[in-house]
């Protein structure tokens, strides 16, 4: 029953075997994961079949990419490694949004009106953050970056599923 | 004041559905959206109305194939779960997603509300189950879609950061999808 997802982004490049894409977000009580692809790996649109009563039929296990896609989506979930090898890069990536998001006026606003609110609510903070809140602030203080991040998940995504 | 099931529709609605459920369908179960939780969001177009089982080894099993369906399940996983080794994730068994649970598979599956208010031309059927492991997921099923999705909406946001490290979560919605220990295994043999 085990399924081998030797790559790093074995679950990308599944998505893109059938027409997928997946993106996540990150709100201020939220952090949401999600994907999409095609229900069915074989069967033809149903606005291309002459016969209309085959759109009713099920979709064997086999043909429905979906499940495929849930196994590896659920990975993320229960088993996160939190590489070490692939941190600094995903915080480029953290700070490459931030600085995309200087650019345009509309996130401007918001994380100024984030710094205008009250300094004592959680809504105040820099709620993006970039390398140097996530690299080297905590590094000058002596914060083990990963462990950072292993112990908000496993404080908040549950004690066993994370980390 | 939103009730619980309006809030979780409200939150789904993030997706697409903006529906409040009936009184009549309420239950006293009624979901805790003021814990963290977290929300799954499954759609199977075309495809058959699934029956997953996230296993002890963590894998989602079909159980169970109808009839065309789409299932878009919402999950909560409250905290006090031990584990999401634990989790079960199902749509219903019967071709009809009226009917009630009641497949020995789906066995401590209980169906919240599958009576929800909503547009005439909506032609989507919804349901909400809660797992046995507490998980209460929502579905709805599209006939006349062609494309699967799910999603995983955990209740932590950039509130919960450290105040010392700004951007935590965000970080850490990164990072999460940096390989998992099942990839591992494997790559290593181990």
């Amino acid at each position: 029953m085990f399924q081998q997802y030797p790559e790093e982004n074995e679950y990308n490049s599944y998505l893109d075997r059938y027409g997928g894409r997946s993106n996540a977000f990150t709100a201020y009580t939220s952090t949401n994961y999600y994907f999409e692809l095609f229900a069915t790996s074989t069967a033809k649109s149903p606005s291309n079949s002459a016969d209309t009563s085959l759109t009713t039929l099920p979709i064997p296990k086999a043909s429905a990419p979906l499940y495929g896609a849930l196994d590896r989506f659920a990975q993320f979930f229960i088993c996160p490694l939190f590489s070490k090898d692939t941190l600094e890069r995903e915080l480029c990536a953290v700070d490459s949004e931030n600085k995309k998001n200087l650019q345009n006026d509309q996130w401007r606003m918001a994380q100024l009106d984030r710094e205008l609110s009250n300094e004592n609510h959680p809504y105040h903070k820099f709620k993006t953050g970039n390398y140097h809140t996530l690299h080297d602030e905590p590094l000058a203080k002596g914060i083990d970056i990963r462990d950072a991040f292993i112990d908000f998940g496993k404080e908040h995504f549950g004690k066993r599923g994370l980390g | 004041m939103m009730d619980a099931y309006t809030a979780l529709i409200v939150k789904a609605s993030v997706y697409r559905i903006m529906y409040t459920f009936p009184a009549a369908s309420r239950t006293p179960a009624n979901i805790n959206l003021s814990s963290p939780a977290t929300l799954i969001t499954i759609s199977t177009g075309k495809t058959s109305p699934s029956f997953y089982t996230f296993t002890s080894n963590a894998i989602f099993k079909h159980v169970c194939a109808v009839r065309s369906l789409t299932a878009l399940c919402c999950l909560y996983i409250a905290p006090h779960i031990p584990s999401y080794s634990a989790l079960h994730l199902i749509a219903p068994t019967s071709a009809s997603m009226a009917e009630p649970v009641s497949d020995s598979r789906s066995a401590g599956v209980e169906c919240l509300a599958d009576r929800l208010h909503k547009p005439l031309f909506d032609h989507c059927s919804y349901r909400v189950v809660k797992l046995p492991n507490q998980l209460e997921a929502l579905l709805v099923h599209d006939a006349e879609t062609d494309k699967a999705s799910a999603a995983m909406d955990v209740n932590v946001g950039s509130f919960s950061d450290r105040k010392d490290m700004p951007g935590t979560a965000h970080a850490v919605e990164y990072v999460l999808f940096m390989g998992t220990e099942k990839v591992r295994r494997y790559s290593t043999g181990a």
